[in-house]
């Protein structure tokens, strides 16, 4: 299927592998900058993330500004100090490196740091940076909200969206994955795989597909590598305790998420996504593992839809020769099999942490039936029950 | 605000002695290569006269400059860079790119895949280079360790394996 027009805009750089941090004193200095200002958390630092940053500019003659106290309080204000030391101390360039909150913190610098016209509260909203901004340097370093290379921001009531939001490279080194909690790791996961495969379900965008199918890929590959330190965990060694030995498939996982950040900005009518986070306010579960609950049913409410042949998504869960093997009529039913037994093996060996889901998440159908105006309604019910759109022979079509 | 701190990270003094040297004894193979092996003769002569090139680290080094000279033979010219012009530069993007390949944990072409080496010149002349390099790497490593800096190990004759590595040996030693 050939479509008559396709859009596709991704103004990140992905740096992944091995020593792939110290390729940034050549990247930055290609932009124009030399003196980079390091935003992270205490929380990276302790885990020693920031010391590898540090000897990544070794023999670089590049002087780096450090500020590790960014956490999920950061506010405003905490903006307006942060500016006032940019450009005091001369720095030209941000790099973010730790969690989701960080990436905000230094997306909402950049737009007071850069020479746009306005200020935060009028550059607020859909569109209004027209501009390329200071560069921006994102360095993941372990499980985020799958989004933070994404063209959005928020920080307190103010929200931002703008292409030239995305960071202008996104670095994943193995050295600086750590493990974080079991929900943290599969909401990342999940939230990725929704964003992706309800972008690969849903467009005949061949661009899109195949950075959808690739993550999608990632996903399904090193998942369960990343949950073995949960659910069979190995005793630590007595003498020369070794770290986590899982960081590559961390690594891989936080790319799936790169990649997710970028779909959405491509992507305006991601269902499962918006819905995700709508719902995280009525529940303390992980947004992303909520959006993993609903993609099933967004799956099945779409697939009607003429634009996207559902049936695809096969490939890059599974393998060529499996989908090679499956008849296209069952294709579909394949990947909403393995969508659903995924979600319900981690429900079952977390003991119910992970929901499987709405109702096991905390959301009552009386919220649900409230959110009816905003959200197909399909979708909630079945999402909530865990019961299959299917109805005899046919999907039921959106 | 408290938590700020500015550091100038400092250098890897010992990665740069043992590349110092790695360059050194590199760059004085090519030039004994050039006069023993038909292959890498061949290449230089394709190269036009007082053609330089250099192979190092960005952004401060530490480089290898070889040359060829108006009279078409080949030198080396030490890793100095500042005082001499420079046709083609090889640059790896960092000490630790360099240190990869020199300590053949990654071949030319593999470093290039995983954009850890950018050009400025003429490619052709790059990509001679490269060949270049990979002919002497041949004559001055064992075979397991060349066959991991290069693409493809070459079928050569025993007689050109023996007395080609001794003289390339011997002159990269002497200087000659």
């Amino acid at each position: 299927m050939n479509p008559a027009s396709i859009e596709f805009l991704c103004r990140s750089t992905t740096g992944f592998g091995k020593i792939a941090l110290e390729h940034l004193p050549s990247d930055l200095t290609a932009v124009g900058a030399q003196k980079p200002l390091v935003l992270t958390s205490k929380s990276v630092t302790r885990r020693k993330g920031t010391t590898h940053v540090i000897n990544a500019f070794r023999e670089s003659g590049m002087t780096l500004g450090i500020v590790d106290s960014i956490n999920g309080t950061a506010s405003v204000d905490t903006v307006g100090e942060l500016a006032a030391l940019y450009q005091d101390k001369g720095f030209d360039a941000i790099l973010a490196l730790g969690p989701h909150s960080v990436a905000h913190v230094a997306k909402v610098l950049n737009i007071a740091v850069s020479d746009t016209p306005g200020n935060l509260r009028t550059l607020s909203g859909n569109g209004k940076i027209k501009r390329p901004l200071n560069p921006l340097i994102y360095i993941p370093s372990g499980a985020g909200s799958g989004f933070e290379t994404a063209g959005e921001a928020s920080l307190d009531a103010l929200s931002f969206s703008s292409p030239f939001l995305m960071p202008d490279k996104v670095v994943i080194d193995p050295r600086l994955m750590a493990q974080d909690s079991l929900e943290a790791v599969t909401g990342e996961a999940m939230a990725s795989l929704a964003c992706c495969a309800e972008a690969h379900g849903t467009t005949a965008n061949p661009l899109i597909r195949s950075y959808a199918a690739t993550a999608i890929s990632l996903v399904m590959e090193n998942l369960e590598p990343c949950l073995q330190p949960f659910f069979n965990p190995k005793a630590p060694r007595r003498f020369f305790p070794k770290a986590a030995t899982n960081e590559k498939a961390l690594a891989g996982l936080a790319t799936a998420a790169a990649i997710s950040g970028y779909l959405f900005s491509n992507c305006d009518d991601l269902i499962t996504v918006k819905l995700g986070r709508s719902l995280a306010g009525f529940s303390s579960v992980n947004p992303g593992l909520l959006m993993g609950v609903l993609l099933p049913a967004v799956l099945e409410y779409r697939s009607g839809n003429a634009a996207g042949t559902m049936e695809r998504l096969l490939l890059p869960m599974t393998g060529l020769d499996n989908y090679c093997a499956t008849p296209k009529e069952q294709r579909f039913d394949q990947v909403l099999s393995i969508l659903r037994q995924l979600i319900n093996g981690l429900f079952q060996r977390s003991d119910a942490a992970i929901p499987r889901t709405l109702s096991d998440a905390g959301i009552s159908l009386n919220t649900l039936e409230q959110m009816t105006t905003d959200w197909p309604k399909p979708i909630l019910t079945h999402a909530h029950s865990g019961n299959p759109m299917k109805q005899g022979d046919h999907h039921v079509r959106a | 605000m408290e938590d700020f701190v500015e550091i100038k990270p400092k250098g890897k003094p010992l990665k740069r002695i043992y590349l110092n040297l790695m360059l050194w004894f590199v760059g004085r193979a090519i030039q004994a290569s050039a006069k023993v092996d038909k292959k890498v003769k061949q290449e230089f002569e394709d190269l036009p006269k007082g053609y330089n090139f250099a192979l190092g680290a960005f952004p401060n080094g530490p480089w290898m400059v070889v040359g060829k000279d108006d009279d078409g033979r080949v030198r080396y010219l030490g890793r100095n860079v500042k005082d001499k012009t420079i046709d083609l530069w090889m640059t790896l993007k960092s000490v630790e790119a360099l240190f990869l390949l020199f300590t053949f944990q990654e071949s030319t072409p593999v470093s290039n895949a995983r954009s850890r080496l950018f050009v400025e010149g003429d490619l052709p002349h790059a990509c001679a280079v490269v060949r270049i390099m990979d002919i002497v790497q041949v004559y001055l490593l064992p075979k397991f360790i060349a066959k991991l800096a290069i693409k493809r190990y070459p079928r050569w004759s025993l007689k050109q394996h023996i007395i080609g590595r001794i003289l390339v040996n011997a002159r990269t030693l002497i200087g000659y």
